[in-house]
């Protein structure tokens, strides 16, 4: 008995132990069955303590940024020579770019096509990468008090991010496309073929249900279609890449690698054609404003 | 004389809090956003049972619940679930310290290893009990290994840098003296 250590297992603790235990699987078992008031709690925790980190967050950041910057220096010559010869490319690309948007604009015209002016977008910065081993998503600083909606799309300069899911006052949340439970309706462009855009937290998100996997082929442009109504249709995505399993994968266009501003697409809910045989609702024809804007909020 | 044990337990309750802060800061940083390939070890797991098994006195299940507690509010985990395996895995440790107390590193190496294997196993059995989404296997595989190969480096990193020890025999006499 002599090297027995000091008695930590006295009933009372394991009791108090018991208790505890129970107390968490009884918060688990409440955010199982009231999900969203759970979640609710979670980003005001995180709406009141994350701010209140910026301080320290910030100069880590920018530090080991600025360290990965002068890591580059050292190749800074062969970039230079890249870049030149990059710059002319572009030239002549931009030459067509040019021509290109004089035709486009002409057939607009022509058409009279009213493109979305509804698209306007709030930037937020990066403050936290808050996905574990498991899960992908980042803190932007931008909340409801910068009019963030649940729902909403996040782009980078390039293309579609992810999706808004938890707004606190000043904080929201990001689900990147390839977090698990992402889910997005896409378009793979020259087939029109439609697919859902799964992430399986590996760099490349896989497209599930593609009707005709022959008219899929590497290098397809993908953009979002729209379907259900929560994002804005024809948001670039990426091109498609065969992956090593032989599933048809996605290469994001936005640049995973360095989220720090991302660009949240204040969308509104598309206006729905519904019973289009059914006689007009008086009130509602008289009023032009009332449908798909939303004065209450 | 009699208060020391009682202060030298509140210094390492606070070193203990001060290290989980670290680590979770770390992991907070805006550095490698996007996916990993390779899901690293759990540190703060590894940090727990070493210190479970070193000073038990000086970490109040209270304190690990807590931490753990945050970590799952600010990493989107489903809160509640790990903290409360960490916690009957920590007091799992800790009820059995007094006996691997004399026992060489590798065999505690090895116990830990069964133990961190049944805590995860544990959590992606209720996970799956309950319908969430589970993370494929091969990444969980890859961090239990990973977070088994980290154990020993962090028993080091914990001895050297916090000075983490084992209590010898004659301070777990004085102590109980002391309690």
């Amino acid at each position: 008995m002599a090297n027995r250590g000091p008695d930590f297992a006295t009933p009372i603790r394991r009791v108090l132990i018991t208790l505890l235990a129970i107390l968490l699987v009884a918060l688990f078992l409440f955010w199982r069955i009231d999900s969203p008031r759970a979640e609710r709690m979670r980003t005001g925790i995180i709406d009141r303590l994350v701010p209140g980190f910026e301080w320290a967050l910030v100069p880590v950041t920018r530090l080991s940024q600025m360290v990965s910057g002068f890591q580059s220096y050292a190749r800074i010559y062969e970039q230079n020579q890249e870049l030149r010869r990059e710059l002319q490319k572009m030239q002549a690309w931009k030459e067509a770019a040019v021509q290109l948007e004089q035709e486009n604009s002409k057939l607009l015209a022509q058409n009279n096509v009213r493109i979305d002016p509804a698209l306007t977008s709030v930037t937020g910065v990066v403050m936290v990468d808050s996905g574990s081993a498991f899960r992908q998503s980042v803190l932007l600083n931008v909340g409801t008090q910068d009019g963030i909606v649940e729902g909403w799309a996040t782009m980078d300069g390039l293309g579609l991010v992810g999706r808004i899911a938890g707004v606190g006052q000043r904080t929201s949340r990001v689900v990147l496309l390839t977090d698990p439970s992402s889910r997005i309706p896409v378009t793979v462009q020259p087939s029109g073929e439609r697919a859902l855009l799964t992430g399986d937290n590996t760099a490349l998100p896989f497209l599930d249900f593609i009707e005709a996997p022959d008219n899929v082929r590497p290098g397809d442009r993908v953009v979002t279609s729209g379907d259900g109504g929560v994002f804005p249709p024809g948001l670039v995505v990426g091109q498609v890449a065969q992956g090593s399993d032989g599933r048809m994968r996605l290469r994001m266009a936005a640049d995973y690698g360095r989220l720090e501003f991302l660009r949240v697409l204040r969308s509104h809910p598309a206006e729905l054609v519904v019973d289009s045989g059914a006689p007009v609702d008086a009130a509602q024809a008289s009023d032009p404003l009332s449908p798909g804007t939303r004065a209450d909020d | 004389m009699i208060e020391r044990p009682g202060r030298q337990a509140v210094i390492g309750g606070l070193l203990f809090v001060l290290c989980m802060a670290v680590l979770l800061f770390l992991r907070l940083l805006p550095l490698s956003t996007g996916p990993t390939g390779w899901p690293g070890p759990d540190i703060a797991l590894c940090l727990v049972l070493a210190w479970v098994l070193r000073r038990p006195d000086q970490l109040p299940a209270l304190l690990i619940v807590a931490a753990f507690l945050l970590e799952d509010v600010l990493l989107y985990r489903p809160p509640g679930l790990w903290p409360a395996i960490v916690l009957l895995g920590s007091e799992a440790a800790r009820l059995r310290e007094a006996r691997w107390r004399d026992q060489p590193f590798m065999v505690e190496w090895l116990r830990i290893a069964i133990l961190v294997g049944a805590m995860m196993l544990g959590y992606r059995i209720v996970q799956m009990l309950f319908l969430l989404p589970v993370p494929a296997l091969g990444q969980v595989i890859l961090q239990y290994l990973a977070t088994v190969i980290a154990y020993p480096l962090v028993v080091l990193g914990a001895r050297w840098l916090l000075g983490l020890r084992r209590i010898g025999p004659v301070e777990a006499e004085r102590m109980r003296h002391a309690a």
